[in-house]
């Protein structure tokens, strides 16, 4: 795994709009993704997070302003080579009809194959390491129809794990999965991060989680960015108000030592199995 | 991991058993099982073939078929074979091969077991085209073919059109408004054959069913080529279109520019259904059936182009011959038999696949 | 419900009253020989000279009160069968259940010789209910629910195959292509007050049927778990709409061939004007439906040169493109 360029942030956007059918989402919003960090990206519902994702990950094309990939504009790449730098995990679920595991993850080597190059020793390698690394390499066998929610999730992130992208973008990867496997994906995300300076972006709703994994943290509001930087500088109660509408408190995480978001109590008349615990 | 020594491919571990095989740089991979499938196919083609040159109400010994393929025959036998049964028996292979490569084109670009020509629209628009060729401009072969392939060509653009939204055309919205398409032109080819004189519109009607009756040298010398060039630009294409089979955003993400994909696998299956069309009339449900046995058959994901051309094959052969003997004194026309036989088997198809939750 | 919606439904059910009656004078006065409005208004009440009378109580009656009539079915079971469905693109046309019902009149014409009015009928019956019933039955077996795409594509594949064996057996001889032909393509001509007779009961069984069964049809449409929790008998609600809906379109495709399109589009058009509430959607859709039906039978008259052109082709070329339109439409993708 080499890092190609000698571009400082190696994904970026600049002034970029996006939207559909005529409704601006994202407007004019600058992002620098910095390289080697799990960035998150955290909004409330309609903040314009995925779209802005999408956008990163090519889905899009931008109305103003640019996406750069490695100093180039993004949609001017070719696809396969945008495919081998940049590798997308999508929210939606559809697979081929009764294909098996071990064939639904070789076909994130496409962008590295061609009619002669049908299966290079590196192609054998990558698939063998993602099903190593997501713990699927038990289910190859399968067929993708018969397994479980979070067994699925898995086989989709080997997937975009076998494509071997320096970068890679995931929308709600957690959705789902139960609280123990979305800790899992995420462990494993991070991993990817420190022991193989992978960059990766995610968009996830869950702001605690968002906290604890994160090493920049991008808070969106409106189709803008309000707030980015370490977790522990952003994720503020003043923040949290503004961003979610949510009163809280914010204390560290004993286990992590990152923010943790604690929801303000609302007791209410014949309230009488809570007590308030005097005031912040 | 999972028992697959590092000596053979992990792909080993998938139902198809595939293996690698490398030269120099290059390396190609080979599935077992769909190859073994692919020449039992051949085989089963062949034995069609013989079947429908020598079995029949007056039967032919396959000996004597042979000799008379060679020219060595008794000028009866040569009649018969060379003349009545080899060409309608090539047609119909060709024909089935084109259904069976377009049905599974189709299928692939929609991502729906349904999505065949049949039933978007396609066959009825070829319908009307042939009906104004055959009604207005005379009716010879010629005329009736390039009308039938205008009609379908035209109704496919007009379909792909509408079902076009902001430059994307979502697979079932594409299905949606081939059913719509072929709703209104199945009415219009009503009127024109109901408008016409008794005797044209009874022949058209023979033709709309789908028939081989006749087919002669000089449409296989048109329609063999055609047939050519479509399977070698549909092979070319599988495995882009494997990777297209994934929703739109993946397909993107791993590097498919699917939006080309999409037109050109669509423009190569309406070129294949065209010359179908041209050749034998509507012939229903091969290109909806076909791929889905090849599918069951090899048990391969993608598009499993060869397997469904090869199948398709066989499908119109037999059932060509049984349309042919099965009714004597009476002949009927092929479309009838594959109408029915495949109408039922796409039920038990249906019900099956979405018993078991499958969209 | 807010005074100005009832206030709208009202309105558009006067409205679609006046339509009607005014399509029904329509159709009795368009023809070879036009009549104008006086003329037919006199005749219908017995006045005037005998050959208009003879005209407008002849034929010209006939065909209008059997578009009428089936207009009416159609119209009822196009919104059963989308509420029942939860499906927007649900057409009895579309999903087979008239396809199934010339089938089987078909079959028993040209094999055993069937060709009575009361034993034609039952035979549509049964088709359309053995159609219905096979559509609905893949449509939605196993774990997710039939989506629109789905149905629309068994009954399209449904009947496919039925019009085939159609047109397979009516080319067997001369002789019945025409008779055969009808079945292949619907009209309102020729078919006779006994023809009507004979199917009107059923007709007026479902036409009740379908309209008691609104209350059940508005709880449904929240969803299976929902309607239970409300106390509804899903299972009895689905059974008798599913009556309704072959009852209505049996004896409609008996009386008058397979017409497509028309139980599809009315209802969205009288959805989008006055809410989803099938109280109002689906007698509005019946009055609706019948305009329409006269009208194509009328317009088939002019627009034809030469010959007429059947009310069953004209409603397929007119509602093809709303159809399209419909699909085109971006709620519909979400489906």
């Amino acid at each position: 795994m080499t890092l190609t360029t000698a571009h400082p942030q190696r994904l970026e956007a600049h002034g970029v709009s996006l939207g559909y059918d005529g409704t601006r989402i994202v407007d004019g919003l600058d992002l620098a993704v910095p390289d080697g960090s799990f960035t998150v990206i955290v909004g409330a519902n309609g903040s314009g997070k995925s779209t802005l994702l999408r956008g990163l990950a090519r889905l899009l094309k931008p109305e103003a302003g640019s996406v750069l990939l490695d100093g180039r504009e993004i949609h001017r790449y070719a696809p396969k080579e945008a495919a081998r730098r940049l590798g997308l995990l999508p929210q939606s679920q559809s697979a081929p009809d009764g294909i098996a595991v071990v064939d639904l993850v070789s076909r994130g080597r496409y962008p590295h194959q061609s009619l002669l190059k049908q299966w290079s020793p590196a192609d054998e390698q990558a698939v063998r390491d993602a099903l190593e690394l997501t713990d699927t390499a038990g289910l190859a066998g399968q067929a993708f129809d018969e397994l479980s929610g979070g067994q699925r999730q898995r086989v989709w992130l080997a997937m975009a794990l076998a494509q071997e992208t320096d970068i890679l973008l995931l929308d709600e990867p957690t959705t789902f999965l139960d609280i123990a496997h979305q800790i899992d994906v995420l462990d494993l995300c991070a991993r990817l991060r420190a022991e193989r300076g992978h960059t990766l972006v995610a968009v996830l709703h869950d702001l605690n989680l968002a906290a604890r994994y994160a090493t920049h943290l991008v808070a969106m509001k409106g189709g803008r960015i309000v707030a980015s930087g370490a977790p522990r500088d952003v994720v503020t109660p003043g923040l949290v108000e503004h961003v979610f509408g949510l009163e809280c408190r914010v204390i560290t995480d004993p286990e992590s030592s990152t923010p943790l978001v604690i929801p303000r109590h609302r007791p209410f008349a014949g309230d009488a199995d809570h007590t308030a615990e005097g005031d912040l | 991991m999972s028992g697959v020594p590092a000596s053979r491919s992990v792909l080993s571990a998938g139902p198809e058993r595939a293996r690698v095989v490398r030269l120099g740089g290059a390396s190609v991979l080979v599935r077992p099982r769909y190859l073994v499938v692919c020449v039992l196919l051949v085989a089963a083609l062949l034995v069609a073939l013989a079947a429908t040159l020598s079995i029949s109400v007056n039967p032919i010994p396959l000996d004597r078929v042979l000799t008379a393929v060679f020219g060595r025959g008794t000028p009866a036998e040569e009649l018969i074979v060379g003349t009545l049964r080899l060409p309608r028996a090539l047609n119909g292979a060709l024909v089935g091969l084109a259904l069976g490569l377009a049905g599974a084109l189709f299928q692939s670009v929609t991502r729906n077991p349904l999505g065949s020509p049949d039933v978007i629209g396609f066959d009825t628009g070829a319908a009307t085209g042939a009906l104004v060729a055959m009604l207005f401009a005379g009716g010879g072969v010629l005329a009736t073919s390039l009308g039938a392939v205008a009609g379908g060509v035209g109704t496919a653009a007009l379909v792909f059109l509408f079902a076009t939204r902001h430059r994307t055309v979502a697979p079932f919205r594409l299905v949606l408004v081939g059913i719509g398409a072929g709703a209104m032109l199945a009415a219009v080819n009503s009127l024109m054959i109901v408008g016409a004189q008794v005797y044209d519109a009874q022949s058209a009607a023979v033709w709309l069913v789908g028939n081989l009756a006749g087919r002669d040298w000089t449409r296989l010398a048109l329609i063999g080529p055609v047939v050519a060039v479509g399977l070698v630009l549909a092979l070319l294409l599988s495995r882009r279109l494997a990777v297209g089979e994934f929703s739109d955003d993946r397909a993107t993400s791993l590097g498919l520019a699917f939006a080309r994909t999409r037109i050109a696998a669509i423009a190569v299956g309406v070129l294949l259904a065209s010359a179908a069309v041209a050749t034998s009339g509507p012939v229903a449900f091969i290109a909806l059936a076909a791929p889905q046995v090849a599918r069951r058959m090899s048990r391969a994901s993608g598009p499993n182009l060869l397997a469904s051309g090869l199948t398709g094959a066989v499908f119109l052969v037999l059932a060509d011959w049984a349309a042919r003997e099965a009714f004597q004194p009476r002949q009927l026309p092929v479309g009838v038999l594959s109408g029915v036989v495949g109408g039922l088997y796409l039920v038990w198809l249906l019900s099956r696949e979405w018993k078991k939750g499958r969209a | 419900m807010t005074s100005s919606l009832r206030g709208r439904r009202l309105a558009l059910g006067f409205g679609l009253l006046v339509a009607l009656v005014a399509a029904a004078i329509l159709s009795l006065m368009v023809g070879r020989q036009a009549l104008s409005p006086q003329t037919v208004v006199e005749a219908l009440f017995g006045h005037g000279a005998q050959d208009a009378l003879d005209i407008v109580r002849g034929l010209r009656l006939e065909r209008t009160v059997v578009a009428l009539v089936v207009g009416l079915a159609l119209g009822a079971a196009g919104a059963l069968m989308q509420a029942l469905t939860r499906n927007p693109l649900a057409d009895p046309g579309l999903l087979g259940v008239n396809a199934g019902a010339a089938a089987a009149v078909v079959t028993g014409f040209a094999f055993f010789g069937v060709a009575g009015h009361f034993a034609q009928l039952w035979l549509a019956l049964g088709g359309a209910a053995v159609a219905s019933v096979v559509v609905y039955l893949i449509g939605s077996g196993g774990r997710a629910s039939a989506t629109p795409a789905r149905l629309a594509l068994a009954g399209a594949a449904l009947s496919a195959v039925l019009f085939a064996y159609i047109n397979a057996i009516a080319l067997r001889d001369q002789a019945s292509y025409d008779t055969m032909r009808f079945w292949v393509v619907g009209s309102v001509v020729n078919r006779g007050f006994d023809t009507l007779g004979a199917a009107l009961p059923f007709l007026i069984v479902g036409a009740v049927l379908a309209l008691l069964v609104t209350p059940g049809l508005n709880a449904l449409g929240m969803g299976e778990d929902r309607g239970r929790a409300l106390g509804l008998n899903v299972g009895r609600v689905r059974a008798l709409t599913a009556v309704a809906v072959t009852l209505l379109c049996g004896a409609a495709t008996a009386v008058a061939g397979p017409i497509a399109f028309l139980g599809l589009t009315v209802p969205h058009i009288v959805r989008f004007l006055v809410g989803p509430d099938q109280r109002a959607v689906v007698p509005l859709s019946m009055l609706l439906s019948a305009a329409l039906l006269m009208l194509a039978d009328t317009a088939g008259r002019v627009l034809g040169t030469g010959r007429e052109i059947e009310a069953g082709i004209m409603t397929a070329i007119l509602g093809g493109p709303v159809f399209i339109a419909l699909v085109r439409r971006r709620k519909l993708v979400a489906l």
